[in-house]
């Protein structure tokens, strides 16, 4: 169990983040806020990077920085921003991760063919990664983040650059690991953590405004969202009265999903959604 | 973290700049010995003749062989010195084309010639010497004073060397004229090109991570931020390895082909070892093959330093170029310090006790006569003081990284 007891992260007279307190227990949690919140902040402390103003991070009740690199031999971290040799393959690269993580030579060589197939890069572990495409790159910073079986991956935009074929496999691998491990991704991809994520992670104002499930987190909006036809005369008032989530374009007007407190004529209820509650809840930071 | 090493290794190996630098080190090194034109008549000569036969093949010889001073007993032939019935016979237009009797001149004249350059050395006077080194760098007060302290510890070498090392003589095919070329020209190429190829990968290999926006995943690994004293390891692997390659295909190459067995076994404060003013008397009784073997060891604890000064001004600033620079920047300024001290003190003899000063001054490791210092134990406090200083950067630069929170900069 991965507790964050507490935890602030300053930066000089700068706070990213503030008494943030969470207990993470094998699943697949999802990191939602809009850039800025400080979710790579607190990914980075969770993966030793950074560390902690205030407040400690405890794994099986044990401070992380105490346990040092027998913590770290547990986590597997694709950063947001994934570096790697241009002159290397992805053979190679990931031999050396995973000579970092002192997996052993035997266990390399049964690993990696097989993280490999995982993310479809297995015929081409030869070539030179400078040859890549930025969605291959995705992949082998995947693969390299499963390395060792980790009991805590923490993955950050895991999906950037990646077609839709590639996430819904990557939605696959994840559930497939999440059964014994703790998962953490961050995502502005609302669709890609909803239907598989077991707790929803949302920053706002450098403090967690929620931690639950799917459903709880949408019961806030619960008979707040509508939608409705709105033809194309009318949309700019409308727009500027209240907040619409999406919209479509129809003939003559605007199939249009909106927030709001007061009923509107002609607005049918739906189920809100996660995406709703995320634009919701950061409206301000998305109009900024 | 041997397999880490290993990989760090790899890294640094699979470099095409690394190679460059080194084939340009070992063409220069070639150019040098090819250009050097007294040693390589000197080679066709000697490869006329064989061991043991003693050949006097040095150009200085023809010189010398015009003095008159003979210190033995000169070899006669009937009444007449060998060298008299020599001179007669050119002197009536005949050439004397017996071998036996060349050769007993030639053997005769390098004799004379050698008793004369040991009584020359041993009518030296050890404090005319330090006041000519005095005067010679504008010295007064308490930097003189400094120098004439040592005057005591150099009558004493100098008397022993008079007395056990300057006597002896080797085959003449090597040291005048090579001393400067070899332990000066030479080593101080390897060395500073060796020093060179050390700070450019150690920075490198230091600041791999960053400027491969890979320090997020490799840190974040069991190892973590260990992994700098792997890169460090790698580094003194990488760096010694250069030098010893170099030295021993530059240095070595050199006595292979321009020294003779003969040469090994003889000491370097023999009278022989002359070149023009510069008195290369070492402060212990080192015979050539000894003295090579001190130049490579003190030249493998400067790269040693040197990698340990690079890593740690690395962990720093994470940027290859900017920490070559900087460690270069270093080197130099601990060079030109001195020519800011006033010539009347003692800071100014002290401010050569740098990495610098043992980089440029190889002819002069461990001599008697090596300018601003004739300290015995200069060189291994110079080491000993550049060690505890780059030991407290490098502690400091070590915690520093440590304790760092690492954030990719963009």
């Amino acid at each position: 169990m991965l507790t964050i007891d507490h935890v602030t992260k300053s930066y000089g007279s700068f706070t990213a983040l503030e008494d943030i307190q969470l207990t993470l227990s094998p699943g697949v949690y999802g990191l939602l806020a809009p850039n800025g919140a400080g979710k790579t902040t607190l990914m980075q402390m969770i993966v030793t990077l950074t560390r902690p103003t205030v407040g400690e991070i405890l794994w099986d009740g044990v401070p992380i920085e105490a346990l040092g690199s027998e913590y770290r031999a547990r986590v597997g971290y694709l950063p947001q921003q994934f570096g790697f040799y241009k002159q290397y393959n992805p053979e190679q690269f990931l031999h050396y991760i995973g000579t970092l993580k002192g997996i052993s030579k035997a266990q390399l060589r049964e690993q990696i063919p097989t993280l490999l197939e995982e993310v479809a890069l297995f015929d081409v572990r030869k070539k030179k990664m400078k040859q890549f495409s930025g969605g291959m790159i995705q992949r082998v910073g995947i693969a390299q983040a499963l390395l060792g079986q980790p009991d805590i991956l923490v993955l950050d935009e895991p999906t950037a650059g990646l077609d839709p074929k590639e996430r819904a496999r990557f939605r696959s691998i994840l559930t497939k690991l999440a059964r014994n491990r703790i998962v953490l991704i961050s995502t502005h991809i609302v669709s890609d953590i909803e239907s598989i994520a077991n707790e929803i992670i949302m920053i706002q104002n450098k403090r967690i405004r929620y931690a639950h499930t799917v459903p709880h987190i949408c019961q806030s909006l619960q008979g707040q969202v509508f939608e409705m036809f709105v033809p194309d005369d009318r949309y700019l008032s409308f727009a500027s009265e209240h907040l619409i989530v999406s919209e479509r374009q129809q003939t003559g007007g605007m199939d249009i999903r909106f927030i709001t407190t007061h009923p509107v004529q002609g607005a049918q209820e739906v189920p809100p959604q996660l995406e709703d509650v995320f634009l919701f809840e950061y409206r301000d930071e998305v109009e900024r | 973290m041997r397999r880490i090493v290993g990989q760090e290794v790899k890294k640094v190996l699979s470099l095409r700049i690394f190679y460059i630098f080194f084939i340009i080190a070992l063409l220069w090194n070639g150019l040098f010995l090819w250009n050097n034109d007294y040693v390589r008549s000197d080679v066709k000569r000697f490869l006329q003749v064989n061991e043991p036969q003693v050949v006097w093949t040095n150009e200085m010889m023809k010189e010398r062989q015009k003095m008159n001073q003979q210190a033995s007993e000169p070899l006669r032939k009937g009444e007449m010195t060998l060298v008299e019935v020599y001179r007669q016979a050119l002197n009536k237009g005949n050439v004397i084309e017996d071998e036996k009797f060349l050769k007993l001149l030639t053997e005769e004249v390098y004799w004379d010639h050698f008793i004369a350059l040991h009584e020359q050395r041993a009518a030296l006077q050890v404090d005319e010497k330090v006041e000519q080194i005095v005067r010679m760098y504008g010295l007064t007060g308490n930097a003189a004073a400094t120098l004439r302290q040592h005057i005591p510890a150099l009558e004493m070498r100098f008397s022993k060397l008079i007395a056990q090392e300057a006597p002896t003589h080797y085959a003449p095919n090597a040291l005048f004229s090579q001393h400067d070329a070899l332990f000066g020209k030479l080593m101080r190429a390897v060395l500073m090109e060796s020093v060179l190829i050390t700070i450019l990968i150690t920075a490198l290999l230091t600041s791999y991570e960053r400027e491969h926006r890979t320090a997020s995943v490799v840190y974040s690994s069991t190892v973590g931020r260990k992994v700098q004293i792997a890169k460090w390891l790698s580094s003194l692997f990488v760096a010694s390895s250069t030098y010893v390659g170099l030295f021993l295909l530059s240095i070595g190459s050199y006595i292979a082909l321009y020294t003779t067995p003969s040469l090994w076994t003889s000491y370097v404060s023999s009278s022989w070892n002359v070149e023009g003013p510069n008195l290369f008397m070492t402060w212990y009784p080192f015979t050539f093959i000894q003295y090579v073997s001190v130049q490579w060891g003190i030249g493998l604890s400067i790269i040693v330093l040197v990698v340990c000064l690079t890593w740690a001004i690395s962990l720093y600033w994470h940027q290859t170029y900017i920490a070559t620079a900087a460690v270069i920047a270093i080197l130099f300024l601990l060079f030109i310090v001195p020519a800011f001290i006033s010539k009347s003190s003692s800071l100014l003899i002290y401010a050569t006790y740098t990495l610098s000063t043992l980089i440029v001054g190889t002819a002069h490791w461990l001599m008697m006569w090596k300018g601003y210092t004739l300290d015995p134990h200069f060189e291994w406090k110079t080491l000993l003081l550049s060690a505890i200083m780059i030991g407290i950067i490098s502690f400091y630069a070590w915690r520093h990284f440590k304790r760092k929170d690492w954030q990719e900069v963009e």
